[in-house]
């Protein structure tokens, strides 16, 4: 694979709360995700989701969120407010051609939506969605200093791509795209 | 008082890397010197100590790093021999190792025999029932089945680091505290001074830092891209005699159940790349200890007598750096992750070789210095 896209599309209306309700019926791993990754979700979203799955009593039958294979609606990439993070996930991940090229991924759609709690990504359309909160927050290195380990080595952001939750149906476990889709985070 | 000190070569890093160097330096009839840093957190002492290649290579990895894992298994006795160490005293011992199938894990090992057949690995399949008659203390219900490897082998890295240190202190080498605090020529050769104000000045220097290899590199001039992989480590004693082999746990961060000595059991652990704090957590020592309690049952009595963490240095293609650097004063002996224990007396003959102009009869291409490596990424934490 010699290239890698990266476009910018903006939400559709109702994707935030199908996001939301989505994550409610999957919060053991939602909670996984941020915990094993370091990610602080804000405790209004996270609160959110909780009360949505408390309200369903865990139990009730996920529904298949609309954004798994909708079609985006587009915005050029260079005007999207988080440009500069959208060249920095295209230049990452070209890094990773061999790992990619497996999972059959040559390019992505980002829509960067405030209310969610996670990334995740839907692997019909080729969908990555952002959380507001992490893209402003997204760390260069990879940890903060420590009295231990002082100046914390660079880290690449492809890990927003990689680890992004799949939006899998209700009978279809989830899990890191990385994982769900047999690629090798590491090639 | 402050000493000031003119060896042939100046060793930084006083863990297993590090002083297994200066061993073989001094076979070599070259004068070293061992600058150590702090002991928290350090790889050396955290290990549990399994020498197995089987179980830490992976396919998708070179077939030269399996090559070089077999080398420092099969080297071990001989190094033990060389230097003196009773296989007894650093808790060596050959042993089988275990690999579980574990029912936790969606995709079953058995695939994995094909590739240690190619490797000619002595190992065979066994059913869960037949798991059962070699380890009657492990419980069915948490395994399909397990892959017994043999002839491979256990060390205690503390004792076998504390042996090297004494036989590198009696032998005359200084060993001496404080890290790195400055880096400097002098008329072509390098001089290092210490946290502690001592001064060393040396022809050649090498950097086996561990996880600390960046920082240190970096006062020589030197990219070394290595990061800390954070591993938990619970100690526990219960009754003796319960386990016939290592057993494997190929799931979260890779735990094992080693059987250190007669009653004393060290499981593990974690991998984790974003906690550079060398504490344990609640989550990863539940999560291992529960592991360990549904492989075998009776661990639920066993106590829990301590627990600790370390650092193991890993570059982004998890192969460790055992090379001259662009500086060819210097030559870089690190990243060596999860099988630093393992690699500890092949490496320091290695670097002894390079340090001495000798070819070190392997390929150490893939394990050059300034190899394309990318930057890290920040992988989840596995538990």
């Amino acid at each position: 694979m010699k290239s890698f896209t990266i476009r910018a599309a903006r939400p559709h209306a109702d994707e935030t709360t199908a996001l939301l309700d989505w994550s409610a019926t999957r919060l053991d791993e939602l909670e996984r995700w941020a915990i094993r990754r370091q990610v602080r979700v804000p405790r209004p979203i996270l609160a959110d989701v909780r009360r949505r799955y408390a309200e369903h009593d865990g139990g009730a039958p996920a529904p298949v969120p609309p954004v798994r294979d909708r079609e985006p609606d587009p915005v050029p990439a260079a005007q999207a407010p988080e440009a500069a993070l959208l060249a920095a996930l295209e230049r990452d991940l070209l890094m990773y051609a061999a790992s990619l090229a497996e999972g059959r991924v040559d390019d992505l759609t980002v829509t960067t939506m405030p209310g969610i709690p996670a990334a995740f990504y839907a692997p019909e359309s080729r969908r990555l969605f952002l959380p507001g909160w992490l893209v402003e927050t997204v760390p260069d290195r990879l940890f903060a200093p420590t009295a231990l380990f002082p100046e914390p080595p660079p880290a690449t952001v492809s890990w927003l791509f990689f680890q992004s939750l799949v939006l899998t149906p209700p009978s279809v476990p989830s899990g890191p795209t990385a994982h769900v889709l047999g690629i090798r985070e590491s090639d | 008082m402050s000493r000031n000190i003119r060896v042939d070569v100046a060793v930084v890093g006083d863990g297993l890397i590090g002083m297994s160097t200066a061993l073989h330096l001094h076979r070599r009839y070259l004068s070293a010197a061992v600058i150590g840093g702090t002991p928290q957190g350090r790889a050396s002492t955290a290990a549990a100590g399994m020498l197995t290649p089987a179980c830490e290579y992976d396919p998708w990895m070179p077939q030269e790093f399996y090559e070089l894992l077999h080398k420092g298994l099969d080297y071990y006795p001989e190094f033990l021999s060389a230097f003196g160490f009773a296989p007894e005293t650093v808790g060596y011992r050959p042993t089988d190792f275990t690999l579980l199938d574990l029912v936790e894990r969606p995709d079953s090992l058995r695939s994995r025999t094909e590739w240690m057949d190619k490797y000619g690995i002595d190992h065979r399949w066994l059913s869960a029932a037949e798991v059962c008659e070699v380890e009657p203390q492990l419980s069915p219900r948490a395994f399909r089945g397990a892959i017994r490897i043999t002839g491979e082998a256990v060390v205690n890295p503390r004792a076998l680091l504390q042996a090297m240190t004494e036989w590198v202190t009696e032998e005359g080498s200084q060993v001496l505290g404080g890290g790195l605090a400055g880096v400097g020529d002098e008329r072509g050769r390098l001089r290092l001074t210490t946290g502690g104000g001592d001064t060393v000045v040396a022809d050649q220097v090498v950097i086996a830092a561990g996880a600390w290899s960046d920082r240190v590199g970096r006062a020589f001039g030197l990219d070394i891209p290595v990061c800390p992989v954070k591993g938990q480590i619970v100690r526990l004693s219960g009754p003796p005699g319960l386990l016939n082999s290592v057993v494997f746990m190929p799931s979260g961060g890779c735990g094992s159940i080693v059987s250190r000595s007669p009653g004393e059991y060290i499981v593990g652990t974690s991998e984790e790349y974003l906690r550079p704090e060398a504490d344990n957590t609640a989550g990863v020592v539940g999560a291992v200890l529960g592991r360990l309690c549904s492989v075998v049952p009776e661990a639920a009595e066993w106590r829990i007598e301590e627990m600790w963490s370390g650092f193991r240095p890993m570059t982004s293609d998890e192969l460790p750096v055992i090379s001259r650097a662009d500086d060819p004063r210097i030559v870089v002996a690190t990243g060596h992750h999860r099988n630093g224990v393992l690699l500890t007396p092949v490496t320091g003959r290695l670097v002894a070789a390079l340090v001495d102009d000798e070819a070190p009869g392997l390929s150490l291409d893939r394990f050059r210095y300034g190899r394309p490596l990318r930057p890290h990424t920040r992988f989840a934490t596995k538990y």
